[in-house]
C-alpha cells in the first residue's frame, strides 16, 4: 500500500536543553562545569546554555553549545531562565550534580505542563533543611533549585523575565508587598510564590510537580537511612543539590 | 504547697538504695509543678527515709522494677537514636568533603586540561576519598606521560 502523502508540514521537534548559571563566585563556575559534565556522563548529546561571567570563561567552555555572558547579581539565574535558547528547558542550580541516567528522559516529564517544579514537603527531614517555608498567607512550596519549563511559550518566558525583574526589585528593597514578613525578602522563592499566586496574568499557567519529587532536587543535608539509602526518595536521586554543603567562598 | 505525689519511681543504683522519681507538687493557687527527684533509702542518721516508705507502699517493688525496665529501654532507645543521628551527620560530612575535594581535583591543571572523559567520570563518581585520589593520580600520570611523549617526539 502506498503511504499517504502528508497533509501538512511535519511537526518540528522542539529543541531541548539545559540552562546552567554561574555568577558572583568562581566556585559556582567550577561546580557548574562539573554539573554539565555529570549530565553528559548519562546523556552524551545533552545541549547546554551556560550563563556566566566573562572573566572566568576558559577552554572548558569550548564544547558548550551556548555560552552567554551575565552580570554578577545574586539572581542572574532568572535572567538565564528567561533567555533560554531552547524550546524546552531544564534549569538546574550550579551547585548540583547529576547521578542518574533518568536525566536522559527529563523532557518527557514536562507533559502538557508549562512548568514543572520540585515541591517542598512537610516531612521532618525536609523541614529541617528549609528554614523559612510557612508564613501567614501561604507557603514557599515550589523550590526554585530546578525547573523544567516550556520556554517556547511566550507567557512562560514573560513569567521568567518578571521573576527576574521582580526579584531584583525585591532584593534591593524597591518592592515589597504590605503585610508580608520582611524576612522572606531574601528568597527568590517568595517572588515565585507571588507570581504564581497573586498575579492575574499567570493564573492559568499549568504548573506541575515532578512525580518522584525530590529525586530531581535531592538536598545533601536530607541525609541517609541506616542502610545507606537516600532519605525522602524511593530510587537513587537524579540531581544532588549540595547547597549549604558547597564551599562557595573557596578560591579556585 | 500540698504533699508531693510520686510518679514513675525507678531504681537509680544496682543495690536498690536509691530511687529516681517524678515529684509532683501543687501550690495554694492550684498550680502544679513537676521535677525529677532523687530519693535515698536512708537519711544521714541511717534511718529509713519516710518518702521512701511511702513510694514503696504506693508503687510496690514490682512496680518500681517495671518502671526501671521501662526507663532503661527508653534510655537505650535514646542512645540508639543519638548514635544514628551521629552516623548520619558523619555521612553527610563525608559527602560534603568528597564533593568539595572533587571540585578541587578538577582544578588541577592536568585534570582541567584532560579530555579523557572516562577517567574524569570515574573521578566524579568516586565513592570515597581513596577512590578519588586513585583516579585523580591515574589521570595526572596519564597526562604527564602524554606530555613527555609529545616533547620527546618534538625533540626527535
Amino acid at each position: 500500500m502506498k503511504p499517504k502523502k502528508a497533509q501538512s508540514q511535519p511537526h518540528k521537534k522542539p529543541t531541548q536543553g539545559f540552562v546552567v548559571i554561574a555568577s558572583r563566585k568562581k566556585s559556582f563556575y567550577v561546580s557548574a562545569l562539573n554539573l554539565m559534565e555529570s549530565i553528559r556522563d548519562y546523556m552524551p548529546d545533552a545541549k547546554f546554555a551556560f550563563f556566566t561571567e566573562e572573566k572566568w570563561i576558559d577552554h572548558r567552555c569550548d564544547d558548550i553549545d551556548y555560552v552567554f555572558h551575565c552580570g554578577g547579581h545574586v539572581r542572574e539565574k532568572m535572567y538565564g531562565m528567561a533567555n533560554s535558547p531552547f524550546d524546552q528547558t531544564f534549569y538546574i542550580d550550579a551547585d548540583c550534580e547529576c547521578e542518574h541516567e533518568d536525566i536522559a528522559d527529563v523532557f518527557d516529564r514536562l507533559g502538557d505542563n508549562d512548568m514543572v517544579f520540585v515541591k517542598l514537603t512537610k516531612e521532618k527531614d525536609a523541614q529541617r533543611v528549609f528554614i523559612e517555608v510557612n508564613f501567614e498567607q501561604g507557603a514557599l512550596e515550589l523550590c526554585g533549585g530546578v525547573c523544567l519549563y516550556n520556554s517556547a511559550k511566550p507567557l512562560v518566558k514573560e513569567f521568567m523575565q518578571d521573576w527576574y525583574e521582580l526579584y531584583v526589585k525585591q532584593s534591593s528593597g524597591e518592592w515589597w508587598p504590605e503585610g508580608y514578613p520582611k524576612s522572606l525578602a531574601r528568597w527568590d522563592q517568595f517572588t515565585l510564590w507571588w507570581l504564581v499566586n497573586k498575579v492575574e496574568k499567570y493564573k492559568d499557567l499549568k504548573i506541575g510537580i515532578f512525580e518522584d519529587n525530590y529525586r530531581w532536587n535531592w538536598f545533601a543535608p536530607f541525609g541517609f537511612h541506616a542502610d545507606g539509602k537516600h532519605k525522602l526518595v524511593d530510587k537513587h536521586p537524579v540531581i544532588i543539590h549540595y547547597s549549604c554543603f558547597f564551599k562557595k567562598d573557596k578560591d579556585y | 504547697m500540698t504533699k508531693p505525689i510520686w510518679e514513675t519511681p525507678a531504681w537509680d543504683n544496682e543495690s536498690k538504695t536509691r530511687m529516681i522519681a517524678m515529684m509532683v507538687t501543687t501550690d495554694e493557687d492550684g498550680k502544679e509543678s513537676r521535677s525529677t527527684a532523687t530519693i535515698n533509702k536512708f537519711d544521714d542518721k541511717k534511718k529509713i527515709n519516710p518518702d521512701w516508705d511511702e513510694i514503696i507502699t504506693i508503687h510496690g517493688l514490682k512496680g518500681i522494677d517495671k518502671n526501671t525496665d521501662n526507663r532503661m529501654a527508653f534510655r537505650r532507645q535514646k542512645q540508639n537514636k543519638e548514635r544514628r543521628a551521629d552516623e548520619e551527620r558523619e555521612k553527610a560530612k563525608e559527602l560534603e568533603r568528597l564533593f568539595n575535594s572533587k571540585l578541587a581535583c578538577f582544578e588541577i591543571t592536568e585534570i582541567k586540561n584532560s579530555k579523557n572523559r572516562k577517567l574524569r567520570s570515574k573521578i566524579r563518581k568516586a565513592k570515597n576519598e581513596i577512590e578519588l585520589i586513585a583516579y585523580t593520580s591515574l589521570l595526572v600520570m596519564e597526562e604527564y606521560q602524554n606530555e613527555t611523549k609529545e616533547s620527546a617526539v618534538a625533540t626527535a
